[in-house]
């Protein structure tokens, strides 16, 4: 019996041994064996995970430091069905904070994927404002407060531009993809964007390590002065109401420089609400019209640079000029007698402009128009700039006519910044210089200057002094809208039509006006361009007044002193 | 002489053994004790364990909760700066200014002075401040080297 007893209790022993020896060598084989990566795997999975770390988008400041674009916390709102355990009180809550229909939400919490499953995550709204989204975040933390499980709300940084509509062309905006969209957005969407980089999130707190920061991007400073750009922005906006305008551009530059100081388009949008609107680019650059009798300066630089002419030389307007087989007429069809050069510049006449670019020929003038940057972009620090067009001889849709046209401005695109640097160059002594937005480039303690450049020099300084005081006579004996008190101002309006298929408008055109001031020590070179101006059709009772309006409060702004003063200061210094 | 002190430490040698002999449980207690002593060493060491294994917990969770507060603080810092931008907007400052009474100048209104000697300084434009380089050492202190570490300061101490 004894026996018997002790024979079970040693197979039990046996068979428990034999068992702890088994679990003994599995137990070996898991922290020692080839399973060990697997296990760590999990073990990782468990307690961490990868996130992605965005660097702040840099800040863009005007030239005065003052910011024109900074970042915002604001949140999107979405809900996980999945998780949701009270969809009417989820429902109900959203409904109120977020003024949404409460069946249209309801609906939300009850989404179904393709598979019939409860959907991983629907969007509810995004952006909404940090105030909702911290209330929202709040009731969630509540103990006691409604059950909000399910709710996802997630912090995402958002550009903001403080000034509105104020520049919105130039800046451009940042989408929900962290990318910039036109302007300087996107123009510098890789100097703007931060780094992102790969972080571990652990979430075990033994574990726990620093994680890399990721390098910001860098501030960008403008050359935009903001209260120049207001300004600019609001003479625009009253003139096109003014004057009946669909549109309208004004771009104010320092000619010494090329620095942009404003860049105004109307109508303007507001980048914070970007979905909301039909954004187009930045007509200042992309737009190509026909510059119409803006385009005589151009012409005429290049007679006087030539030699076929000089301020004095003289011809007696007929009011008619054959060129190629075609009759080219002026603007009112009569005849102005005898005129010197600046009389065409004066009367605005296409007789005189015309028969100027037939004594330079086809190969000069089309070689200034070259030199001046016609038909080519000016690769100004913006997103979106067209090259306009000038056809040549040798190209399929070129006919002799096209030189008799082509001097008064019609027949050829540019845009409005390749006009103004052009122009830019009888103020600037002859030089056009590289038009840019950016003054310099901030990143942590390094700073980049943007040092001007010249893009050419198409005419020599004293082509361009005569020409200049030739537009300054011109415009003081024809256009007294633009005459600032105490200041000598150069320019030249302009009144293109606008191609249709088989001819032009008869009733609509583009009035513009290029101008300079002060002549002998320029410091600002303004193009104002209406399009289509329903008042009047001609740039000098739009266009004009308008640079005047702005010219007499600039010269303020810019604390341009009046030219006696700055000759006595200049003596002084 | 040699000879009597060898037999002398025999016996007690004998006396020893008989008295260990006869009370088997000083056997037993040296065991003990043995086993006590290792016993106590482990415990201080798992208690030492568990202490620096906490703290280390508990630095982790400062950690997560400093790195909550950081990117809390950096958040609302990009509110307050995007705050104090549109406080400072031209729409803004164009309608308090107006409300105030002022009115934009004209060029006529404006009265430049010479003044002798005086040249117009440079324009100073505003720099981000610098940043401050991160020197926080990684928090990588194991079991051992803070006991190595420990360890040398008491020696250091000591001597």
């Amino acid at each position: 019996m004894v026996d018997s007893v002790r024979g079970r209790l040693r197979f039990i022993l046996g068979l428990f041994a034999v068992l702890t020896g088994l679990i003994l060598i599995r137990l070996v084989s898991l922290q020692f064996g080839s399973s060990v990566a697997f296990f760590e795997t999990q073990r990782d999975l468990a307690s961490s995970y990868r996130v992605q770390i965005t660097a702040p988008r840099g800040k863009i400041f005007d030239r005065d430091g003052e910011l024109l674009a900074a970042n915002d916390v604001q949140y999107a709102i979405g809900i996980s069905p999945d998780f949701v355990t009270d969809p009417e009180s989820v429902a109900k809550i959203l409904s109120q904070t977020l003024s949404r229909p409460y069946p249209e939400l309801y609906a939300m919490t009850q989404q179904k994927g393709e598979n019939g499953q409860p959907s991983k995550y629907v969007l509810v709204q995004r952006p909404v404002s940090a105030e909702i989204g911290e209330k929202l975040i709040a009731m969630q933390k509540d103990l006691l407060g409604p059950n909000l499980a399910g709710v996802v709300v997630e912090p995402m940084q958002r550009r903001v531009y403080p000034g509105g509509t104020m520049a919105a062309h130039t800046l451009g905006f940042v989408g929900y993809d962290s990318k910039g969209y036109f302007g300087v957005e996107e123009f510098y969407n890789d100097v703007l964007t931060g780094r992102t980089v790969t972080g571990i999130k652990q979430v075990v707190p033994f574990d726990v390590a620093l994680n890399p920061n990721p390098a910001q991007g860098s501030d960008l400073y403008l050359t935009l002065d903001r209260e120049i750009q207001a300004l600019t922005e609001q003479v625009l906006a009253d003139s096109a109401k003014k004057y009946g305008a669909e549109s309208g551009t004004i771009i104010v530059m320092e000619p010494k420089t090329g620095r942009i100081l404003a860049m105004a388009v109307f109508p303007s949008f507001d980048p914070n609400k970007f979905v909301e609107q039909n954004i187009k680019p930045n007509p200042a650059v992309s737009a190509q019209f026909e510059p119409g009798s803006g385009f005589k300066i151009i012409t005429m630089a290049s007679a006087l640079q030539s030699g076929v002419v000089t301020p004095e030389s003289k011809y007696v307007d007929t009011g008619y000029i054959e060129v190629g087989g075609v009759m080219i007429r002026n603007w009112n069809r009569a005849a102005w007698g005898p005129q010197d050069m600046t009389g065409v510049l004066q009367h605005s006449l296409n007789v005189g402009s015309a028969m100027l670019a037939v004594k330079m020929g086809p190969q000069k003038y089309y070689n200034y128009l070259s030199a001046f940057g016609i038909g080519q972009p000016t690769n100004i620090d913006l997103s979106g700039e067209a090259t306009g067009r000038v056809k040549r001889p040798g190209d399929r849709d070129w006919y002799e006519s096209d030189l008799g046209t082509n001097a008064f401005g019609q027949g050829v695109a540019t845009t409005p910044i390749q006009l103004l640097v052009a122009a830019s160059a009888v103020a600037n002594q002859g030089a056009m210089m590289q038009p840019h937005l950016l003054e310099k480039v901030v990143d942590g303690n390094s700073v980049h200057s943007t040092r001007p450049q010249v893009l050419g020099r198409p005419i020599s300084p004293d082509v361009a002094s005569m020409l200049s005081n030739m537009l300054q006579t011109s415009v003081e004996r024809e256009t007294a809208s633009v005459l600032v008190k105490g200041y000598k101002i150069a320019g030249k309006t302009g009144t293109a039509q606008i191609p249709i298929p088989g001819g032009y408008d008869k009733d609509k055109t583009i009035a513009t006006f290029i101008g300079w001031g002060p002549v002998d020590d320029p410091q600002f070179i303004v193009l104002v361009k209406l399009d289509k101006p329903s008042t009047s059709i001609w740039g000098s009772e739009t266009a004009a007044p308008t640079f005047g309006e702005l010219a007499r409060r600039l010269v303020v702004l810019m604390k341009i002193p009046p030219d006696n003063v700055r000759r006595s200061l200049n003596q002084g210094n | 002489m040699y000879m009597q002190n060898m037999i002398s430490i025999r016996s007690r040698y004998d006396d020893v053994t008989r008295a260990f002999r006869q009370a088997p449980w000083r056997v037993q207690t040296q065991i003990i004790a043995t086993f006590a002593a290792v016993a106590v060493v482990i415990v201080a060491l798992g208690g030492m364990y568990l202490a620096e294994a906490s703290r280390t917990a508990t630095a982790g969770r400062d950690v997560q909760s400093l790195q909550i507060q950081k990117a809390e603080l950096e958040m609302s810092i990009n509110r307050l700066n995007a705050s104090i931008a549109q406080m400072k907007s031209v729409s803004r400052l164009e309608t308090r200014v107006r409300e105030l009474g002022f009115v934009p100048a004209q060029s006529t209104q404006v009265e430049f002075i010479i003044v002798d000697g005086y040249r117009k300084g440079q324009v100073q434009t505003a720099t981000s401040s610098a940043s401050v380089p991160d020197e926080t050492p990684d928090y990588n202190e194991t079991l051992g080297t803070w006991l190595a570490r420990t360890l040398s300061t008491m020696i250091g101490l000591g001597g």
